[in-house]
């Protein structure tokens, strides 16, 4: 727990298969401050005409916002395999608080980028303050309808 | 310019439904299960054969938490009924979703002109099939059309119940043949038990003036007739009487003697009808059963002047059992009480075919003797007086009545639209044994002979499409295809599909001609022999009618020289189209040019080849249109080259014969459709 007192208030909140309620600190937010990318997913069907002057488009009720970020000095790597092993092989929704008293967010962890679809990597940190930090670049989707507007935004 | 937000559903009829309302579903998949949006192949059309098929296509589904295979099983009880005494199994899961409806439909989540409130169907089938190929909780459920059912060869054409055996004829006015006379009930028997011995006559009168209607060829005993009721013979005969109670049937499997009302045209009607089953032609053991048809009893009567034939009459007495078994045989009512011999229940064959468009008169026997409209009869035509016409169907009502039988889903209002048009030839089909076999495949010569085509619309349903050119468009009413609505257009032209020879062949059925008598063995002016008349050549049919093979054409386009010769032949042998126009046999004028005016239409369309298209639609357009559409070809915006104005300019119309949906666009199959005016035939008043 060498980074345990560069802790914040930011954290997932889970409830594995099976199991009782898990809260994993991060050891700093998802922060549009690096390695931030948002965006907004939606299924769309675009035609144009051979004059392209003339456009169709369809698109499929509902939608989603998605990032692309890296959760970053985490020196619980059991705690964070756990965590990511929920998410992914077991579809478990993970609530993200970005602090106290901020509303939750739930979110799909949809890959870890760089990983293959059976992996479940961690990397050690690059900016570690000591051994036993680790990150990891995952891509997140809000399933819930709601933006992240409030992230990489802040009011 | 358009833009839309839509949702999809997938919906799952509960079993057995035949069509997919808010009442018949029993789950529908939405946007949170469905793994993408399914596109509906359009249908393969083959115009020249009068036929299409539709490839299936995939609904991939998510089988989240379990939930979709919960809906696609049942509980059930394992029971066979075809073993005894085996109690009922326990209650186990079954897969319960083969077989059963589905559609495909979008709903605009926004109220405008773009995004109607309705779902909006754009497919429908029947799974036919569903797997994890993909991966563990991921179905893909296939869907198809119900091609599988018009294979199924249901019994459509199940009774050739439409003519008489003897005397030989339909039983109602039928192409050119009139209501078969029937024979007139002379003697009327009690025999032993419940048997009846009834005696028949039918013969006529040599001198035409004396003709009662009855040809010489109708009152003959075929060998043809012999043959029929010998292969008609039960395994076990049975000439005893029955008891008081028990019924007993006859010796034939099928032919059964009808006496009464209806049979006559004279004032003899009387209040009975039934169809009896018969024991014999003659005596009551086996040795005798045919001896009355194999030695008939013939009356001639000659003139006082010059010792011709002025008339004959076969007798054939028939051993009848009571119906029922308790009533007596009813007693002949005045002279004009009739009776016929007929195999109601005996399946079409080429010996005795089922005949198509009959009139019905009125009434028509059902094999309980009851009046009934005839199932393959039409309404007479009132503008042809009593005699109620010659029959004749129109091709919108023999499909008709084909998919109701074969309970294949169509678009009603579909075919009442094609059949308001009296443009199309009326049919008089004889149905044998090779059309019974498959019927759809048959209605595929039908429709490929009058410029039909089956087509499925977005519901499932079966349509016909009128494949004839058309003439006075008024292009004003139709959308344009332009660079503005449509992409990738591609066209092609292929020489096997260039038709520029038509011939016809098909059968001509005709009444036989009469044949002279001659003197027989009598002594003074009435002679009663023992003998038969041989038939005159050509009477094949038990339905005593003459099939010549005949051939209409050929006709030939202007670009055969030019070509090459590429004929085409419609097979019209159960068609029975009507005659060529140089023919001074009596057919109705208007109806062989409308025969002919139809084989010009086909060289029209095809004598230069068959120019098929393909392109995709912008939705805007596609979701106005559905298959059988014609739509207006812009070739100077699309830089087609149109052989008309010999350059990329001018308008053509096209015909849209298939469409895929995608949700922004339709992938679009169309043919060229004519559009210089089509000469129409007109008949011409002969100069003198």
């Amino acid at each position: 727990m060498a980074t345990e007192n560069l802790k914040g208030t930011a954290r997932f909140e889970y409830t594995p298969v099976d199991g009782s309620p898990i809260t994993h600190l991060l050891g700093t937010p998802l922060s549009p401050i690096r390695e931030f990318v948002p965006s907004r997913l939606k299924q769309r069907f675009d035609w144009w005409a051979v004059n392209k002057t003339n456009r169709e488009i369809v698109t499929i009720e509902g939608g989603a916002e998605e990032v692309v970020c890296t959760i970053r000095v985490d020196n619980d790597p059991v705690g964070l395999k756990a965590l990511l092993q929920a998410a992914l092989e077991d579809g478990v929704t993970v609530d993200y608080y970005p602090s106290t008293g901020a509303d939750v967010i739930p979110f799909q962890v949809v890959e870890i980028l760089g990983g293959a679809d059976d992996e479940i990597p961690l990397t050690q940190d690059r900016g570690r303050f000591g051994g036993g930090e680790y990150e990891v670049p995952v891509r997140l989707r809000r399933i819930d309808g709601g933006t992240l507007d409030a992230i990489y935004r802040p009011a | 310019m358009s833009a839309q937000e839509r949702r999809y559903r997938i919906r799952f009829a509960e079993r057995g439904a035949e069509e997919i309302t808010e009442d018949t579903v029993e789950f529908t998949l939405d946007l949170t299960t469905l793994y993408g949006i399914p596109v509906v192949r359009g249908s393969v059309a083959h115009p020249i054969q009068g036929a299409n098929e539709m490839s299936p296509f995939l609904v991939e589904a998510i089988d989240e938490d379990g939930a979709l295979t919960v809906l696609m099983t049942t509980e059930k009880t394992v029971y066979f009924d075809f073993l005894t005494d085996v109690p009922e199994g326990p209650a186990v899961g079954r897969w319960d979703i083969v077989g059963r409806m589905i559609d495909l439909q979008w709903q605009g989540t926004d109220e405008d002109e773009f995004s109607p409130s309705e779902w909006i169907t754009y497919g429908t089938g029947r799974c036919s099939g569903f797997d994890e190929k993909d991966g563990q909780g991921k179905y893909r459920i296939e869907i198809s059309d119900e091609s599988w059912k018009a294979r199924k060869h249901k019994e459509v054409f199940e009774f050739a119940d439409t003519a008489s055996l003897w005397p030989p004829g339909v039983l109602r006015n039928w192409r050119r043949s009139r209501q078969v006379r029937p024979a007139t009930v002379i003697d009327i028997s009690p025999g032993p038990g419940d048997l009846t011995r009834v005696t028949l006559r039918a013969g006529c009168y040599a001198h035409p003036q004396q003709n009662l209607g009855v040809s010489s060829s109708r009152a003959i005993i075929s060998d043809g007739l012999k043959r029929f009721l010998k292969e008609d013979l039960r395994e076990e005969l049975n000439f005893a009487s029955a008891g008081t109670t028990d019924e007993v049937p006859g010796n034939f499997v099928h032919t059964r003697l009808l006496f009464g009302a209806g049979l006559s045209d004279s004032s003899g009607t009387s209040e009975f009808t039934a169809s009896y089953e018969i024991v014999s032609f003659g005596g009551l053991d086996e040795e005798e059963i045919f001896s009355e048809l194999e030695n008939p009893l013939m009356t001639t009567t000659y003139s006082q002047t010059d010792s011709s034939v002025e008339a004959f009459f076969f007798d054939i007495r028939v051993y009848v059992r009571n119906f029922p078994i308790s009533a007596p045989f009813p007693e002949p009512i005045g002279d004009g009480v009739g009776a016929l011999l007929w195999a109601p229940t005996s399946p079409p064959s080429k010996a005795l075919p089922l005949h198509i468009g009959m009139t019905n008169v009125g009434y028509y026997f059902s094999l309980g003797g009851a009046a009934i409209d005839h199932p393959w009869g039409v309404q007479p035509d009132p503008s042809e007086g009593l005699a109620g016409g010659l029959g004749g169907i129109h091709v919108a009502d023999l499909h008709r009545r084909v998919w109701d039988i074969m309970e294949l889903r169509y678009d009603p209002a579909n075919l009442t639209q094609i059949e308001a048009d009296s443009s199309f030839p009326l049919l008089y089909p004889r149905i044998t044994d090779e059309e019974a076999e498959n019927p759809e495949e048959w209605l595929e010569t039908v429709r490929q002979a009058v410029g039909l085509i089956s087509l499925r619309d977005s519901r499932g349903r079966l349509k016909l499409v009128d494949m004839r050119p058309v003439r006075e468009i008024d292009f004003d009413s139709l959308d344009t295809v332009d660079a503005s609505n449509s992409e990738q257009l591609t066209w092609g032209m292929l020489g096997r599909e260039l038709i520029n020879r038509i011939i016809v062949e098909y059968d001509h059925i005709e009444e036989p001609t009469e044949f002279t008598l001659t003197k027989f063995a009598g002594v003074g002016n009435q002679g009663r022999s023992v003998g038969s008349v041989d038939p005159p050549p050509g009477v094949e049919f038990l339905d005593g009618l003459v099939t010549l093979q005949k051939q209409l054409g050929p006709y030939d386009g202007d670009t055969i020289e030019d070509s090459g010769e590429r004929p085409f032949s419609f097979q019209g042998q159960t068609l029975l189209l009507e005659a060529p126009l140089e023919s001074d046999e009596g057919e109705p004028a208007e109806t062989r040019l409308r025969l002919l005016n139809l084989l010009a239409g086909w060289l029209e369309l095809y004598q230069d080849g068959l120019q098929r298209f393909e392109f995709e639609l912008g939705k805007t357009l596609a979701d106005e249109i559905e298959e059988g559409t014609l739509v207006v070809l812009d070739h100077a915006s699309l830089q087609i080259p149109n052989p008309r104005t010999q350059a990329r300019s001018g308008e053509r119309v096209i015909r849209i014969v298939s469409i895929t949906r995608f949700p922004a666009y339709a992938e679009i199959e169309a043919i060229l459709l004519p559009t210089r005016d089509v000469p129409e035939i007109q008949v011409c008043e002969a100069v003198s």
